[in-house]
């Protein structure tokens, strides 16, 4: 299509707005309740632009572009309409009623208003001192306020955890309402009443803590003026500085941009251009950085047990207490439990300490019990290889999606979002599991049953597609007459009544995967565990390949994908790594090197305990010696995230203290014990030594890490149903998962009063 | 409901409001036994869904809720083949002030508007029709849902209408106390169970409408029109009107006129006829000072003024509106002040707040309003008003923009030394 | 007091939904019945709607604000609602509403303390043709003289 802007011919193909291709080509149209990603709501009118041949002036950012079109962005008369419209908002703006109370001040009097506003008790400056509202005034400069500005009328809301609202501040642009709704699916802010009462609230005018509000923030990042502020902005601190970096607080791999002043962390925002969350975030990622980083109980020196006490000391005395001990034990009598929150240069450090320094089999970690490991592992007990890396965004092409269990929202936000936005575009969520979750609504149906029963269910709906006139298609694949005929032995009736379901509702619930193909199935670790976890993991395999679907398996750490993968190099033998799990706490190890919040210990494990944390917790209380480590604000690294997706992150602080990245305590431990192969003087380093190594890591350089690098994985088997006998064998130790809010030894949930409260509703 | 005042002059042949005097029409027998729903056998039996369109096409039926776009032209703007369902809505939130004749219809004559939904669903292959009528008609809506379930009952309504296999169900809709869901895609997003926001054109509702499906609506006087045009043809319709605007209308007067009431007369009589000719002039001792002829969102006339036809065409001529054709009449005692006041309370109490001139723009109207009322009237402030109407006229997503800024600007510019003489600095 | 509906009522309701293909729209009906049992919409009926049409509880606050047929506390048995507008006003509108405070001892907006009589000011009710005009509950009521309205106010029970 031709289109002119301005006299500029222009040419597009896709189905655009004028304000979309106009803020493409650099032409700037003013705007307030615009923003990219969300559906136009031509409220503001600020973007009113002339279209040659119409009438009535028309909205740019609501107008799509036709072919032909010759569009006016620029003229005094234009700009009047503007100013005319702005004036409007003015006068209903409180901040700057303080200047504005004598009709005729002159608006540039509000440098002053500036000053006296933190004073007054008012913030004119919104998120970061970057207004959006105050730059609009600065472009249109109407040069006189026409009306008296109403004072604050409002009461200003206070009562809610991280955040404030002050709706005399408020321009009503609805990007908040529409963000929360369209791309949230929270619906926490809504509009209500109308005319000059219009405004926004909650339902029965509550707080958000007392709404369905998840405290993602994403209302505060869209919000043009002030009415929305962070409690911990100040309008006086501004930052000097900004870096961006990759969420470690769960397995998404947020890209994050840190604020700093003066080389302090003041607040983090969802980086725009982050090729996971594309400018969303969670409320971990959001709020919580600088108090995670910061955190009172951050361990910043080395500490070391004298007479029953821990007492700070120096690297070298307490890297030698741990050189010696571990140099005076058996290997088999020495075990490791790793930390998936760590990066991959800091894993492979400590997996080749363990497995090549110390020779030592008894390593494992978070990485190794995840959905993913479990898929793996069945997968190749069964003789095929399955696909784990995917793209959330793949789970946006199915027409059903099936969710075993777990709180998205929580656990896989991002993932959340994409599941969200195709039951928007129309797919259907199917929940299963026992308890009823707070995204239930957006689902059309919930299957509720016990652990350990999905694969009763499963099973069931295989049954009734096999049997069904649909099942050609399935026919193709191998392996189908033998899974066929075991199903024969399958009774649906005994299965629906032990569900507890209608055979009707199974019936329609198989009709339903039938119909609306491709499907995709979302489950964690917990449908993979316990004794059920294979016939499970067997039953989902074959669903899928019944109704073209995808195996989504999730895993809740920064870098569970990476741990399991760098530790299933190092390992030896195909031992169950829950054997260790157990071990340890059994007791039947002499030494413990334990890395972060792998493991909760109860009771002391082992007669030298050493671990390496950011954090001290209860488990410091069983310590012989605590190794500092820092978090990912202070370290360089690379964390592979749920999708299977590389990711580099730089150094934004320095170290807090005399603490060290993880790879680099180990290096020093394995020199000072005398072992080769461990002089690494940075992360890239480590990095080069892992990529030339780790199959999975193979040939992947640091600087191609921009966003859209995955592992490699080997070629998916030729697909086939998965048959019976092979389920047993897969390991069944229990799961060690920590939960969607620990952060290494830190339990957020427990250690953060803003997410304690928020959590605990 | 009382209805204690239909008085409805004779003229040669009336369409809507011929049997109104029956005190039993809204009975599907007593209708019945006036000739009721031969127009839906007709056009069901003997006439294909493209026959009835090119019929009411032919009519020159233009919609009688305000804007006056074709009827026949909307429905056709519904695409033929459709995987979704098509809807038909009904709008009867007669919510114009100075508006009541839907109100007539509706308590007088149901079964009427009855046969024109089951036509129009009929040609347009629409199987379910919503009335959305405003909360306020309580007792309308009972009368009308009485019909409905009299009209089910001898099988105008249900499944396979008069055993053709057409399938249609009329339920009733009530507002809830919102004028500007009478714009149709705020009715729209009301139905669907929202707030009254209008929505963003295109795609228009005729392809994309209520719950997202192709949707047609239409005004309750536009749909009782079409028994009459099916019945007894296009030209004979368009006879009664003008060349491109056929009928007749209802014109509801009010006002300090000697017989208030409703009117149908031919499309096209004139404004002084219908006041004084056929709501009696103004009560004795009352003088004209000026008429508002479209329902209040018309610009005004002057008392000098009215010497003009009744129709679409001819009031957009000299800058004002046939919209509703709701005649108020204003008599010289009533300073135009109290008028302009209540204009601005109205729109200001009525926006739905989400385009940012309308809502705010009709608030400050209000306040300036209030305050040359009450006698703080400064210089400059007529001027101010006009400037505020401006900026909204033409600026706001639905017509309430327009609507709420006109009249305050023909007052304004047809009043202004009237108004201005109430300033403190005026000479008054 | 929501769980009191009756069952009456809660059969009209159900009859209601069904109505529309989605259940979201059938919101403004089911509130109008709601509220002729309680006589107003507050929290617990919000709460208890949503969970009907199962919408969230904000999408009630949404609709509950916007229209203003919808009373957040209960008025009173009798609840006048004048026409303001300029039609009526026109007939003398302003004279009725007057009357109307001085007679009830209450002003627009108000209830009696004995929660006899709610006066509210409403915009145009569609009868302007016995303007003024006034509905007390559903019932209209029109070509309004202070005389009319003192033999209504008492023919009132």
């Amino acid at each position: 299509m031709k289109v002119t802007i301005d006299g500029r011919p222009l040419e597009v193909t896709d189905k655009m707005t004028i304000l979309d291709l106009a803020r493409d080509k650099g032409i700037y149209i003013p705007s307030l309740c615009h923003y990219p990603g969300l559906v136009p709501f031509t409220g503001c009118r600020l973007c009113l632009i002339a279209v040659k041949g119409r009438e009535a002036l028309a909205p740019a950012c609501g107008t799509f572009i036709e072919d032909g079109m010759d569009v006016t962005t620029n003229t005094p008369a234009l700009q009047k309409t503007r100013r005319q419209i702005l004036e409007l908002i003015l006068s209903e703006h409180a901040g700057a009623c303080l200047a504005c109370h004598d009709k005729g001040a002159r608006l540039d009097e509000l440098a002053a208003v500036d000053e006296a506003g933190p004073a007054a008790g008012r913030s004119l400056y919104s998120n970061n001192g970057d207004c959006e509202f105050r730059k609009l005034i600065d472009y249109l400069k109407p040069d006189k306020a026409q009306f008296p500005s109403l004072d604050g009328t409002l009461e200003i809301r206070k009562d809610d955890p991280l955040l404030d609202r002050n709706y005399n501040l408020c321009v009503l642009c609805g990007r908040c309402v529409r963000i929360c709704h369209e791309v949230r699916g929270v619906s926490a802010l809504a509009f209500v009443y109308r005319g000059s009462r219009a405004g926004v609230g909650t339902a029965f005018g509550r707080r958000l803590l007392d709404t369905d509000c998840q405290f993602c923030g994403a209302c505060l990042d869209v919000c043009p003026t002030g009415a929305l502020i962070e409690k911990s902005a100040h309008p006086e601190i501004l930052p000097d500085t900004e870096n961006n970096t990759i969420c470690s607080f769960c397995g998404q791999g947020c890209e994050l941009t840190l604020f700093l002043k003066q080389g302090k962390i003041l607040r983090s925002v969802p980086a725009k251009q982050g090729s996971v969350n594309q400018g969303q975030a969670c409320l971990k990622g959001r709020f919580l950085v600088s108090e995670a980083v910061y955190h009172r109980s951050r361990v910043v020196r080395p500490m070391v047990r004298k007479n029953g006490k821990l007492e700070e000391t120096t690297w070298d005395e307490a890297l030698a207490v741990v050189a010696q001990k571990l140099s005076g034990c058996p290997a088999r009598d020495i075990a490791i439990a790793g930390s998936a929150h760590d990066s991959c240069e800091d894993i492979f450090a400590l997996d080749k300490f363990g497995g090549e320094g110390l020779e030592t089999e008894n390593i494992a970690s978070h990485g190794d019990f995840t959905a993913q490991a479990r898929l793996r592992d069945f997968a190749r007990l069964q003789g095929f290889e399955p696909r784990l890396n995917f793209r959330i965004s793949d789970i946006g092409r199915a027409k059903t999606i099936v969710l075993f269990g777990e709180n998205l929202a929580v656990s896989q936000p991002m993932v959340w979002l994409e599941v969200y936005k195709s039951i928007r575009n129309g797919a259907k969520l199917i929940i299963v599991g026992p308890q009823e979750l707070c995204i239930r609504r957006c689902a059309s149906s919930w299957i509720k049953l016990r652990p350990g029963q999905e694969s009763e269910l499963l099973i069931g709906l295989s049954k009734i597609l096999s049997d069904s006139g649909h099942a050609a298609e399935s026919a193709k694949i191998d392996g189908f007459a033998a899974f066929k005929n075991r199903l024969q032995e399958f009774e649906l009736s005994g299965a629906a009544a032990s569900l507890g379901l209608q055979e009707e509702k199974l019936l329609k619930l198989a009709l339903l995967l039938e119909k609306r193909k491709p499907t995709a199935y979302l489950f964690g670790a917990e449908v993979c565990e316990g004794s059920s976890g294979a016939a499970n993991l067997a039953a989902l395999w074959n669903l899928a390949l019944q109704t073209e679907g995808l195996l989504v398996p999730l895993s809740s750490e920064s870098n569970a994908r990476g741990a399991f993968e760098i530790s299933a190099f190092f390992r030896k033998k195909d031992g169950p790594p829950g054997r260790i799990i157990q071990g340890i706490s059994n007791g039947s190890f002499l030494t413990l090197y334990v890395v972060g919040s792998s493991l909760r210990l109860e009771k002391k494990p082992a007669a030298f305990v050493v671990i390496q944390d950011s954090y001290l917790n209860g488990n410091s209380d069983f310590a012989d010696v605590i190794l500092p480590q820092t978090t990912f604000a202070e370290a360089e690294g690379t964390f592979v995230n749920v999708e299977g997706r590389l990711q580099k992150f730089e150094r934004v602080i320095e170290p807090l203290g005399d603490s060290r990245p993880g790879w680099r305590i180990i290096s020093h431990l394995a020199q000072k014990m005398g072992m080769a192969g461990f002089s690494f003087r940075s992360a890239s380093d480590v990095f080069q030594e892992l990529t030339g190594r780790v199959p999975a890591f193979h040939g992947l350089g640091r600087e191609q890490l921009t966003g859209g690098v995955f592992l490699r994985e080997p070629e998916a088997d030729r697909r086939r149903f998965a048959a019976a006998e092979a389920f047993a064998g897969v390991d069944a130790a229990p799961s060690i998962a920590a939960g969607p809010d620990v952060y290494k030894g830190l339990e957020m949930s427990r250690d953060i009063k803003d997410l304690r409260l928020i959590r605990g509703r | 409901m009382a209805c204690s005042k239909a008085w409805t002059r004779h003229v040669d042949e009336k369409i809507l409001t011929e049997h109104f005097g029956l005190a039993n029409l809204y009975e599907i027998e007593a209708y019945l036994e006036r000739g009721g729903y031969r127009a839906v056998t007709k056009a069901l039996q003997e006439m294909t869904p493209d026959g009835i369109m090119d019929e009411v096409k032919k009519a020159g039926l233009r919609g009688r809720g305000g804007a006056g776009f074709p009827a026949g032209m909307k429905w056709s703007f519904v695409p033929k083949t459709s995987d979704k369902p098509k809807y038909l809505c009904v709008n009867a939130d007669e919510g114009e002030p100075g508006t009541f004749k839907d109100r007539y219809i509706l308590t007088h004559n149901p079964h009427l508007l009855i046969e024109g939904i089951i036509i129009a669903s009929f040609s347009v292959g629409i199987h379910a029709a919503y009335v959305y009528i405003r909360g306020e008609y309580e007792a309308v809506a009972q009368r009308l849902e009485q019909a409905l379930a009299q009209a089910a009952q001898k099988g105008y309504l249900g499944k396979s209408i008069l055993e053709t296999g057409f399938d249609l169900d009329v339920f009733v809709h009530r507002g809830a106390g919102a004028y500007i869901c009478g714009e149709e895609t705020a009715l729209l997003e009301s139905l669907e169970g929202k707030r009254g926001h209008p929505r963003l054109k295109p795609p228009f509702p005729a392809t994309v409408g209520l719950f997202q499906c192709p949707t047609v609506i239409n005004n309750v006087e536009t749909l009782a029109n079409i028994p009459a045009i099916i019945q007894k043809g296009a030209p004979w319709f368009l006879d009664k009107g003008l060349a491109k605007d056929g009928g007749t209308r209802i014109f509801g007067v009010s006002g300090p006129v000697v017989r208030p009431g409703i009117y149908e007369l031919p499309v096209g009589t004139s404004l002084r006829e219908i006041i004084y000719t056929h709501a009696g002039g103004l009560k004795p001792g009352k003088k004209l000072k000026a008429v508002i002829p479209g329902g209040m969102s018309a610009p005004i006339l002057k008392a000098d003024e009215i010497d003009i036809k009744m129709d679409f065409d001819s009031l957009a001529g000299v800058g004002s509106m046939l919209g509703s054709a709701a005649v108020i009449v204003i008599d010289e005692a009533t300073p135009i002040l109290d008028v302009l006041k209540k204009v601005a309370k109205f729109y200001a109490h009525e926006s739905c707040g989400q385009c940012t001139p309308c809502r705010i723009g009709t608030s400050w109207i209000h306040k300036i309003i209030k305050r040359m009322s009450a006698g703080h009237g400064e210089k400059g402030d007529v001027d101010e008003l006009v400037r505020l109407a401006s900026n909204i006229k033409g600026k706001t997503l639905c017509p309430m923009g327009d609507a709420a800024s006109l009249p305050v600007l023909s007052l304004a510019q047809k009043f202004k030394n009237e108004l201005e003489s109430c300033l403190k600095d005026g000479s008054g | 007091m929501i769980a009191g509906l009756s069952s009456e009522l809660k059969k009209k309701i159900a009859e209601v939904v069904a109505r529309y293909p989605k259940k979201e729209a059938a919101i403004l009906p089911v509130l109008h019945l709601i509220q002729r049992e309680t006589g107003a919409i507050g929290a617990d009926e919000e709460r208890w709607v949503a969970g009907l049409l199962e919408i969230r509880p904000i999408k009630v606050r949404e609709v509950v604000t916007f229209y203003t047929m919808y009373h957040q506390k209960p008025v009173g048995r009798f609840h006048i609602q004048v026409c303001s507008n300029l039609p009526c006003s026109l007939m003398g509108g302003e004279k009725v509403i007057d009357h109307l405070q001085r007679r009830l001892g209450i002003k627009i907006g108000e209830t009696t303390p004995d929660q006899r009589f709610t006066l509210s000011e409403v915009e145009c009710l569609g009868a302007c043709e016995q303007a003024p005009c006034m509905m007390i509950n559903f019932d209209y009521y029109g070509d309004l003289t202070p005389e009319k309205i003192d033999g209504l106010l008492k023919g009132l029970d």
